[in-house]
């Protein structure tokens, strides 16, 4: 292959994995507890899917780059698991194998999810929004924040784990009524 | 278990899974279940993708208040390195460059290199942690599993499985489990604790209080004298060697006395004593009473001190005994405990009085103060007064009449301050106590005294 054909060929790899990322990465994120792990899976899904790109064909809808990468993810987690197969959160073979099947399925609600959480977002209070985020944010705990806060940690967790049921249930009424 | 139950329950599963406090015997309920249940995969994923999703908008947020604060973006990096493309022809980078969230993973990677190195995923598994220290103050012990000891315990420490023990009546310790449930005792209280098929609580002396969330096994306190099943509620319990007392704020307790197996279920707003030598009743709890007199003369029961009988020529009296704290001071101090036992519980009014009557050997301050609680038992600090060395004549007997108004909370407590009331009243009083600093002076009380004015009318009527 010519430098200037590897050279496109890797853009439209390129191209596809940065717009497909985040429905992989969270087809991952399904499987693993430890957004560590996540990252360390992705940047192993995203090795394997550009060493293997010859093989998918690109001439298919558009959800088939996420589907033939997710089928890859799940390669990778479960190659991740047999590396961490003594740390104590590790769900066993046939429990990742039911849940990467059934997240297999679930692939274009989980984007719906995604977006209608987008949504859901705004409608919070600005300060709720940014504390609920908080405690998102990798690295970051509620003990942590709330220590930092010199707040009670325990009303903390109430008070996130209620914006999150809050968005939780934000997502499912506008899922149910189709609006994303 | 109803079906609302068994909805937060794995609801309550998944978050602690999603946050990696699961205990090792939840994580395999949930495993079970996930194995046999679709629905409950479906409730799985949704969560985690709820979590996904947050976790992406918050890795937004932080790029884009880096990028409004002038970080590099991708055209700024492009014009620095001048023409040509941003990507490298080498492809020993696995992720593609150009992309922002990818980028912040890379970032956010590094950084948990470094937080994964205190991360408890880590520690051997013959030391699992269970629960983390919330709140503390005063001289306490811990013992871990294996004998291990620690006096030197501070917020945010994360334990497993042992026994804390207040040493001294100013302690107080609370500790919050990964599910949220918390328990917390003050004074001289010696508490062991542990979490494996579930949670276990001995109270071997003192008293403590939990607030308690919904459990898949119930969560069990024993006591010398009786065992308490705990699903999901607010409570308080007081043990000594022969009976245990239980208030119930919330929800309900089932105790059952060990001497003869008899139980009891609590409901909320009652209280019972367990004893092998009383009918085991349920009472509701009493009304609050605003004034209490000291009882010495009855004997040592729930006092902190070195007690003496009384004599023709002097009354009963508890005597100051001694405490190193951790910076190797002595601190000589006494207490009783107020609202304890079936007694009703004792509420401070605005315009309360404390009369103390003791003696000092030497002429030196005194530390007055009370421990309070809340009416559902949580730690409502402690608060103090201060009395200069002049107002006691050495060998003499005092009898002195503090304002509530000059109490203040103490100083110890003011990395929890926030969540603490500002004010002592109309909160119970737990304890009262007296101590003095360093210097052995023969500090001893014979009488503490709570009233109000309109009660100390009504009396004298």
């Amino acid at each position: 292959m010519t430098k200037s054909l590897q050279d496109k060929r890797y853009n439209e790899f390129l191209s596809l994995f940065a717009r497909n990322e985040r429905a992989v990465r969270g087809f991952v994120r399904s499987l693993l507890p430890n957004w560590q792990d996540v990252d360390d899976v992705m940047q192993e899904v995203g090795l394997v899917c550009w060493q293997k790109f010859s093989s998918f064909d690109q001439t298919g809808s558009p959800d088939d780059f996420v589907r033939w990468a997710c089928v890859i993810a799940r390669f990778e987690v479960l190659r991740h698991r047999r590396k961490c197969a003594r740390d104590r959160l590790v769900l066993s073979n046939d429990v990742i194998e039911l849940l990467a099947d059934d997240a297999e399925m679930r692939l274009t609600r989980s984007e719906s999810e995604r977006k209608a959480v987008e949504h859901c977002l705004e409608r919070l209070q600005r300060p709720e929004r940014r504390l609920l985020l908080s405690v998102h944010t990798p690295g970051d705990s509620i003990a942590g924040i709330a220590a930092d806060l010199g707040v009670n940690a325990r009303r903390l967790y109430s008070k996130v784990n209620g914006l999150r049921d809050l968005v939780s249930e934000c997502v499912r009424q506008r899922l149910a009524q189709g609006d994303v | 278990m109803t079906q609302r139950n068994m909805t937060q329950r794995i609801k309550s599963l998944i978050h602690a899974y999603s946050v990696g406090q699961i205990s090792s015997a939840d994580f395999q309920e949930l495993e079970r279940i996930l194995r046999i249940d679709d629905a409950v995969r479906e409730q799985f994923l949704h969560e985690m993708s709820i979590r996904a999703a947050l976790e992406d908008v918050a890795l937004e947020d932080v790029a884009q208040e880096d990028v409004a604060f002038g970080a590099s973006d991708s055209s700024a990096v492009e014009e620095a390195m001048g023409e040509g493309d941003l990507l490298s022809d080498s492809l020993e980078s696995s992720v593609p460059r150009n992309s922002n969230s990818l980028k912040w993973t890379l970032a956010f990677a590094a950084i948990a290199a470094t937080l994964l190195m205190t991360a408890y995923l880590l520690l051997p598994s013959g030391d699992a942690k269970i629960a983390k220290i919330t709140g503390l103050s005063g001289p306490l012990q811990w013992t871990g599993n294996g004998g291990r000891t620690a006096s030197t315990l501070s917020v945010g420490t994360e334990l497993s499985g042992g026994t804390i023990e207040g040493m001294s009546p100013a302690s107080w310790f609370e500790l919050e489990f990964y599910d949220g449930s918390t328990f917390m005792i003050s004074g001289t209280s010696m508490l062991t604790f542990s979490e494996v098929e579930q949670k276990e609580l001995f109270l071997k002396s003192g008293s403590f209080s939990a607030s308690v969330v919904p459990q898949r096994k119930p969560m069990l306190v024993h006591t010398r004298s009786a065992v308490l099943e705990v699903l999901g509620t607010q409570f308080e319990v007081e043990a000594d060697r022969s009976e245990t007392i239980l208030n119930v704020s919330e929800g309900k307790v089932r105790l059952k006395r060990l001497s003869d197996g008899d139980s009891v279920v609590v409901p909320a707003n009652h209280r019972v004593v367990a004893s092998s030598d009383r009918e085991m009743s349920l009472v509701p709890v009493p009304a609050a009473v605003h004034q209490w007199k000291s009882q010495l003369h009855l004997g040592p029961n729930r006092t902190h001190g070195e007690w003496s009988n009384p004599t023709n020529d002097e009354p009963a009296k508890l005597s100051a005994v001694p405490y190193n704290t951790k910076q190797n001071k002595t601190i000589y101090t006494t207490a009783l405990k107020v609202s304890a036992g079936d007694n009703p519980p004792v509420v401070l009014k605005s315009n309360s009085k404390i009369r103390v009557r003791g003696r000092l050997s030497s002429e030196h301050l005194i530390y007055f103060g009370m421990t309070l609680r809340q009416p559902n038992g949580e730690f409502a600090g402690r608060f103090q007064t201060i009395r200069p060395a002049e107002n006691f004549t050495a060998g003499t007997e005092f009898d002195i009449l503090l304002d509530l108004s000059d109490y203040r909370l103490d100083p110890s407590l003011n990395h929890v301050k926030s969540r603490l009331p500002d004010e002592p009243f109309n909160l119970i009083v737990d304890t009262v106590w007296c101590h003095t600093l360093y210097d052995q002076v023969g500090l001893t009380l014979t009488e503490v005294e709570l009233s109000t004015p309109e009660a100390e009318s009504q009396a004298d009527e």
